[in-house]
């Protein structure tokens, strides 16, 4: 038996477990009526998100979040339509909780199941918000992606620069670590960055050309500085901290940008978006939007609630798919690569 | 009906019982780790053939563990979905307790069983069920020579770890029965489901046996 297509009005769950983050929400009508989402806490003290306990967080978390997103938006389970979740990339444990806990309730409701990228949920964050216009450059960039995408219509993507290493969220984590900071490392930073000044130091830019991005020599380069300082005065760190941490992000958010402004030289592009767990700083907010207004495009950035990974931006990537009939088999595994 | 299902260990399975506790049902992987391709079509199967035979699910049970972490987490969150949706009670069946029950009744001259789930390397998870003195703990155990004397008139292994066991053991001779199995699980689940014990949908977690320990990383720091 073959599921119809889905109507522009149709009620979704979507349901996000790809890394760390165990989340539900509900697309009724065209808006988003619930988006909960329930944080791991127990990574912090690792500096970095442990899989199996990841998995196993996922595991105690995922019906509270989804019955909390069905009260939310005052609903019950009875009334979706369909059911939307991350079938990668992402952590294959995490995964497979979201995956399987969607399998029972689509069988169990006899309601289409549909498979979403996580990356291209990402970019379907935008459509929350936004009337889109088309084509639009994209920077994705989160903790385990830096992407440039050309972006021709909702789900109509292709990948035309990505990082060869480490991705910019990476960047801001490992670089957090370096300087004995939290997890996660980018909030951790732009905190410090507010009173920094960002000229104190200059980090070199990888010397690429294309349109692709390399933070492993950056984040290389900010150890051996803050090791030669703090040989020469064990103060160093504790008196520029937030000098460091400007001088850091800057580099970072100017070697995303330089991408971006070299793609805009490249391609046509009538708008641009930002996006990913990244996309929640606010320099880098600010700059893009900037860059936007030279250009004379749209630009687009979703609110802080659809940066960081969220089920709002799965539910709403799956009614695109949903309305094209492209529904997941029960056979189908989640992926851990794109 | 009753539908139980088992991912703790290599091949998983399930099937339907009715509430005279008949076995109407039954599907089980051909290949080993097939969980997350295999459940999933088996459960969809026995839910069309429930509707064929104008029947209605009523409860899952599952094999709680200890066994495979990735086969354990398939079969909860598929298990807690269907629950959920079908807004049903979900049972937790100690999956090593269900295999002792179920080889002691299926060989009546035996006198003990050890139920035995393959952990890495010499290690089992294990549980040993004696007709006289009950149940010993769960625990991980690696297999030495001489760890336990086997009396192999007396004595079954059960479980999937039995090659490796005997080896270790050099307890040659012994019966040997291949598990677990969902039909192994059923008598024990069909126990809980009459006397309505359930567990949590929204909270329950498999039976890990052991707390993960992480290691904190030393890599970057000043
Ligand atoms: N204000 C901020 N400034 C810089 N980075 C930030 C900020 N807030 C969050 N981040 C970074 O965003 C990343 C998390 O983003 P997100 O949750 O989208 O990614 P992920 O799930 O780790 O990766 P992916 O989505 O690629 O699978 C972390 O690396 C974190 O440090």
């Amino acid at each position: 038996m073959s599921n119809p297509p889905l109507s522009a009005n149709s009620t979704i769950l979507g349901i996000e477990s790809s890394c760390d983050d165990t989340s539900a929400a509900l697309l009724i009508n065209g808006k988003i009526a619930a988006n909960i989402t329930a944080s791991q806490d127990v990574h912090r003290k690792y500096g970095g998100v442990v899989p199996e306990l990841a998995s196993r967080a996922h595991q105690s978390h995922i019906i509270p979040v989804i019955q909390t997103a069905l009260d939310t938006a005052g609903i019950t389970i009875h009334q979706i339509d369909a059911i939307a979740v991350t079938q990668g990339p992402g952590l294959m444990g995490s995964l497979i909780v979201g995956v399987n806990t969607a399998k029972g309730l689509s069988l169990a409701l006899k309601k289409p199941l549909i498979g979403v990228n996580h990356l291209h949920a990402h970019i379907a964050a935008l459509y929350i918000e936004h009337d889109v216009v088309f084509p639009m450059l994209c920077l994705l960039v989160s903790g385990g992606h830096t992407q440039l995408i050309w972006a021709e219509a909702p789900g109509i993507y292709s990948l035309v620069g990505q990082t060869i290493d480490d991705a910019v969220g990476e960047a801001f984590d490992k670089g957090s670590k370096i300087m004995g900071m939290g997890y996660p490392g980018g909030p951790e930073i732009a905190h410090w960055s507010e009173t920094g000044n960002d000229q104190f130091q200059k980090f070199p830019d990888s010397q690429t050309d294309s349109l692709d991005f390399s933070f492993s020599g950056i984040k290389t380069s900010l150890l051996y500085f803050l090791q030669k300082s703090q040989q020469r005065d064990p103060e160093f760190l504790a008196t520029h901290r937030a000098d460091v941490c400007a001088s850091y992000q800057k580099a970072l958010i100017d070697m995303l940008l330089k991408r971006v402004k070299k793609a805009l030289k490249e391609f046509p592009a009538a708008s641009i978006g930002l996006m990913g767990g990244v996309s929640a700083n606010r320099l880098l907010r600010s700059e893009f939007a900037t860059l936007g207004q030279t250009h004379q495009i749209p630009t687009y950035i979703p609110s802080f609630e659809y940066c960081t990974d969220n089920a709002a931006m799965i539910a709403q990537a799956g009614l695109y798919l949903g309305q094209q009939a492209q529904y997941m088999s029960m056979g189908a595994l989640p992926y851990t690569r794109a | 009906m009753l539908l139980v299902l088992e991912s703790s260990a290599g091949t998983p399975s399930l099937c339907l019982v009715n509430a005279d506790g008949h076995i109407v049902f039954q599907r089980m992987a051909e290949h080993e780790k097939s969980h997350a391709e295999c459940l999933p079509v088996f459960i969809q199967e026995a839910l069309d053939f429930i509707s064929e035979t104008k029947g209605a699910l009523l409860a899952v049970a599952l094999n709680e563990g200890p066994g495979s972490y990735t086969g354990l987490r398939i079969g909860t969150s598929l298990a807690k979905g269907l629950c959920f949706g079908l807004q049903i009670p979900l049972i937790a069946v100690p999956g090593l307790q269900a295999l002792g029950q179920w080889a002691l009744n299926s060989f009546p001259k035996k006198e003990r069983c050890f139920a035995m789930i393959d952990a890495r390397r010499d290690e089992v998870y294990v549980q040993i069920y004696s007709r006289n003195k009950g149940l010993t703990p769960v625990e991980a155990q690696i297999i030495t020579s001489g760890l336990w004397e086997i009396d192999t008139d007396l004595d079954v292994f059960m479980g999937n770890a039995n090659t490796k066991a005997v080896a270790l053991l050099h307890a040659e001779g012994v019966a040997c029965e291949e598990g677990p199995y969902a039909v192994q699980l059923v008598s024990l689940a069909l126990q809980k489901w009459r006397a309505e014990e359930y567990v949590s949908v929204a909270y329950f977690e498999p039976f890990y046996l052991k707390e993960f320990q992480a290691g904190i990383s030393k890599k970057f720091s000043l």
